[in-house]
């Protein structure tokens, strides 16, 4: 079991060396706010030495903590004061200049759902059937809205968009 | 553009200078707090069922000495008689006494797994007062039961619904506006047969009805949103009666409504209202171990239907 070896303070350590950027930018994704991200990523941390949770290799470790920023994440946008509040778009400022920056900005202006499978597929890695397991949705349900993200790239990105 | 575009203006959202102080000295504070909550017991299954048993045993021997004290009632003197049924008696309280000793230093001394680590099995065990506290909290608030309610028709569900794996969900505009996450949009009533049936107020999320595991078939659902996309999912959910205040797990064979979403999505769910008694319901799909909730809630008077304002 991960992290069973380690000491409290090891632990830590470990988690916040391997895990932070991963969440902060997952939680990104839905916040489009740096400052938003890193509480969430917090909250995330938080919850995880709260829970004690104990897991069965790293990748079952990874899961949980994407799923609980995911679900940390939508809480965040749909709560009443994000809802009144108009965010800085942090994403917009920071990157507009560069080419590979519009994929960015056009990524978080896409629905959430789709944000959120593009950039576990993409970024992360995970196959289809992976992000079905870790955000409990149907492959089925993952695949359409993958396949529409894309869709939607290809549409709005210069030049179009490519797996390659 | 390809992925690794993607990927390089991922990588550019850098962390805060102070980030990981700053988490790890919460991650700290959270280690040192959870260290000082009281630790779930965890109970010698064995020893337990040995007490049990010697206690049931104990019983039993009760039964017969007093069921043998009032035979030897019927031919003893009574005087005798009575001495000895005070006897088993003082026996009995002893043995009693002793035994709620036994478990309470058991439950005192229950060994805790190395390093102070919860077992999971006991964390997952301990699900419910979890889910009854978030219910109860939930159902109390005003919010879930404004007062402007919006009477919903029955729908034509049919009483049984054996094998129907979906609901086909047709979607007419209408031209009140609705705040959809702050920005004003029409919004779309759901039909199930045709019937519109309800507009489910900008207060909830995502309540994906499906299966209900536990308490019978909920099937469902295929929505779709404002853009007329079909989606699909599937999730477990618990079907609660709201009782005295707190939620009281539901028998429901099946339930249809149908309900717009503020992130613009249409739920069908079934409801068989006439397998409900008036009253507030919540059904909610709960992922405990992983700090998630959704839900639906609605009330039933008079045998009709009714959501919470739009």
């Amino acid at each position: 079991m991960v992290g069973y070896s380690l000491t409290g303070n090891e632990y830590i350590k470990y988690i916040l060396d391997t895990y932070s950027k991963m969440i902060v930018r997952l939680a990104f994704t839905y916040t489009k706010s740096l400052c938003d991200a890193e509480d969430i990523a917090q909250d995330v941390f938080v919850s995880l030495i709260e829970k004690n949770k104990t897991f069965e290799n790293s990748e079952h470790e990874k899961a949980w903590l994407i799923r609980v920023t995911v679900n940390k994440s939508k809480n965040f946008v749909k709560s009443s004061w994000v809802k009144k509040t108009v965010p800085i778009d942090e994403a917009m400022t920071k990157t507009s200049e560069e080419k590979s920056d519009d994929i960015l900005e056009e990524v978080l202006k896409m629905p959430e759902k789709y944000r959120t499978v593009i950039h576990l597929f993409y970024y992360e890695g995970y196959s289809i059937n992976e992000i079905a397991e870790i955000l409990g949705k149907s492959t089925g349900t993952i695949g359409t809205w993958l396949s529409r993200g894309r869709k939607i790239l290809k549409e709005r990105l210069e030049g179009g968009f490519t797996d390659e | 553009m390809n992925k690794n575009d993607y990927i390089k203006s991922v990588e550019k959202i850098e962390l805060s200078a102070d980030f990981y102080e700053r988490t790890e000295k919460k991650m700290l504070e959270a280690a040192e707090n959870t260290s000082k909550k009281k630790p779930i017991k965890i109970i010698n299954i064995a020893k337990i069922s040995a007490m049990a048993a010697g206690f049931a045993l104990l019983c039993a021997w009760t039964l017969i000495a007093v069921s043998g004290n009032n035979f030897k009632l019927t031919t003893e003197t009574a005087d005798n008689s009575i001495d000895a049924v005070a006897n088993e008696t003082d026996a009995t309280m002893a043995a009693a006494e002793t035994v709620h000793d036994l478990l309470t230093d058991d439950m005192q001394g229950a060994p805790l797994m190395p390093d102070g680590m919860i077992d999971d099995a006991a964390v997952e065990n301990d699900e419910p007062s979890y889910v009854d506290g978030e219910l109860y909290e939930e159902v109390t608030s005003p919010a879930h039961f404004p007062d402007d309610t919006v009477a919903v028709p029955q729908t034509t569900a049919e009483k049984e619904f054996p094998t129907v794996n979906r609901v086909d969900v047709t979607t007419t505009m209408v031209t009140e506006p609705v705040d959809v996450d702050g920005k004003v949009q029409s919004t779309m009533v759901p039909t199930v047969d045709n019937v519109p049936v309800a507009t489910m107020p900008v207060a909830y999320h995502e309540p994906i009805i499906t299966e209900c595991g536990q308490n019978g078939k909920f099937v469902v659902i295929d929505y779709k949103n404002n853009s007329g996309e079909e989606i699909t999912t599937g999730y477990d959910y618990f079907f609660y009666k709201v009782e005295k205040g707190k939620p009281v797990m539901q028998s429901v064979t099946f339930i249809e409504i149908a309900l717009i979403l503020p992130h613009g999505a249409d739920v069908a769910i079934k409801i068989d209202t006439s397998e409900l008694s008036d009253g507030e319901y919540i059904v909610k799909k709960m992922f405990p171990d992983v700090d998630y909730t959704s839900e639906v809630s609605f009330r039933i008077e008079n045998g009709v239907l009714i959501f919470p304002g739009k």
